[in-house]
């Protein structure tokens, strides 16, 4: 999020007093900033769409109830993590993995029940038009691109990612450093492969 | 090719990471005297990072795109959303209510409504559920080995006519009361050589006499052979004449009483010609306004026909 969304500008105590313009120009301004989210989770561009829908329509039905308890971006983005967590676990999404990601939850039941898979083509043309970070985020864990999406793309502080994906603060900082160190390690990984197709023989 | 830290490298490697993210990657606050490796790792982080961000934060074109359109969707569907519908049913509602507090008539015409509105699924669930009635004609032929269920009836011999065949005579035979009154009694009380001249001359008094009692308990019996009521008729007027006949002449008290006797009985269900003073002298003749019957009619009739026969 490139604009703060916090204390007196948060969109959702406008709302409740009956202001929308807030609320109007945060859709405005983070719509396709949920989109990336969702995207680099795994999901479609579809379900992508569906999910951000879904996420904005919650926020709004929650204004009337809503007490801000910290700051409002990391209230969004719990918002958003379970959405995407409840989205997994009824099947609609399987997030895209790509063999050989250390994803320790890939062997829960939640992900073995997702019947609804991304086609493989469409996964693999995907995969070629994105970025040398898109592709290697893929061999993240989903506990490490959730970290990684809120603190490097997102720019939260530490503690707001703790409150919102609901973990402790040494573990954001822990995943964290793997999630670096994992990219790190795939995109020098690349770098060599890319060097060594260029070389004569 | 990247070489793994030890410990103490990863402690600080995350130390520098919190710090690019916290503080900026521009302008890390990192306690001075950093070694040249530590230095070397704290740039290879923010480069790393620097990519992420370049990469991850820029908006594709087709994403703007998209991101535009759903936009306005999700606007659509929350703070633009018309509700001008729901002002509109509370309107209608409201006047709805308004209607029914006013209008008793109107009450009661809703709940009719309503309850057709009920009734008519139930009565349409029977509908359907009842079944049709079997409008298939068939015929069942009985199978030609199996016995019938009756025997066919065996024609009766054909036997002599005789007095029992007369349904009168049946009918008086079954009744104990009228058992006195059968011909067949009274000739039985009487031989035939002194009565029979008596009995056939119906022109006498009490022949006639005995004619309109036969007629009247023919009439009582309300048998086949029942007499027409010309025939009963006529024979009353006779008898009514022979009364005329004996009232002028005291000589023959007995037939007198027993012709008085048939009269009255006559009179009694309503026969004959009505004539009060007239009966209630036959009243004084007879000793009683109620006709005689049984042993006291058979003395009557004997006494009489002894006065006719001159003993």
């Amino acid at each position: 999020m490139k604009r703060t969304w916090d204390s007196d500008r948060d969109p959702l105590v406008a709302l409740g007093k009956g202001d929308a313009s807030l609320f109007e120009a945060f859709v405005a301004e983070e719509t396709a900033t949920f989109l990336g989210f969702f995207r680099r989770l795994g999901a479609g561009s579809a379900e992508a769409e569906d999910l951000v829908q879904d996420v904005f329509l919650k926020l709004f039905r929650q204004a009337n109830h809503y007490q801000p308890n910290g700051r409002f971006t990391a209230f969004v983005f719990r918002i958003a993590r379970n959405a995407w967590i409840d989205s997994v676990r009824r099947g609609a999404l399987r997030p895209q993995r790509l063999p050989g990601s250390d994803d320790e939850e890939n062997r829960k039941p939640t992900r073995e029940l997702a019947s609804t898979q991304v086609p493989p083509p469409e996964v693999a043309q995907r995969t070629e038009e994105a970025g040398r970070v898109t592709r290697a985020l893929q061999h993240l864990s989903e506990g490490q691109r959730l970290v990684f999406e809120l603190g490097v793309v997102q720019e939260l502080p530490y503690c707001e990612i703790a409150r919102a994906l609901e973990i402790p603060e040494g573990t954001v900082k822990s995943r964290m450093f793997h999630a670096l160190r994992k990219l790190k390690a795939v995109l020098e990984n690349t770098t060599t492969k890319d060097q060594e197709g260029v070389q004569p023989r | 090719m990247s070489h793994w830290p030890n410990d103490a490298d990863e402690g600080r490697d995350r130390e520098f990471i919190a710090s690019l993210l916290r503080d900026g990657v521009a302008e890390p606050r990192l306690p001075s005297g950093l070694t040249a490796g530590e230095e070397a790792r704290l740039e290879s982080w923010r480069t790393l990072l620097r990519e992420c961000r370049s990469e991850l934060q820029a908006d594709p074109a087709g994403d703007a795109l998209r991101a535009e359109r759903l936009r306005r969707r999700i606007l659509a569907a929350s703070t633009r959303e018309d509700l001008s519908w729901r002002a509109e049913w509370g309107l209608w509602r409201s006047f709805l209510a308004q209607r029914l507090r006013a209008s008793l008539l109107l009450r009661v015409v809703a709940a009719s409504l309503l309850l057709h509105m009920v009734a008519l699924p139930v009565m349409a669930y029977y509908t359907w559920v009842r079944p049709e009635p079997d409008t298939h004609i068939s015929f069942d032929l009985p199978d030609a080995h199996q016995p019938l269920p009756f025997a066919e009836a065996e024609p009766e011999p054909a036997s002599e006519p005789s007095a029992r065949d007369w349904p009168l005579l049946d009918s008086l035979e079954n009744s104990a009361d009228a058992a006195e009154w059968l011909p067949e009694h009274l000739l039985a009380e009487r031989p035939l050589e002194q009565v029979g001249p008596r009995v056939v001359l119906w022109t006498d008094p009490l022949g006639l006499a005995l004619l309109a009692e036969v007629l009247l308990e023919e009439g009582d019996l309300e048998s086949e052979s029942r007499p027409s009521a010309a025939r009963l008729e006529f024979v009353l007027e006779e008898l009514h004449k022979s009364l005329e006949a004996l009232r002028a002449d005291p000589t023959r008290p007995a037939l007198r009483r027993f012709t008085a006797s048939a009269w009255l009985r006559a009179r009694s269900r309503g026969l004959g010609q009505a004539d009060a003073p007239f009966e209630r002298e036959c009243a004084v003749w007879l000793g009683d306004s109620q006709p005689l019957a049984g042993a006291a009619w058979l003395a009557a009739y004997t006494s009489a026909d002894r006065e006719l026969a001159g003993e």
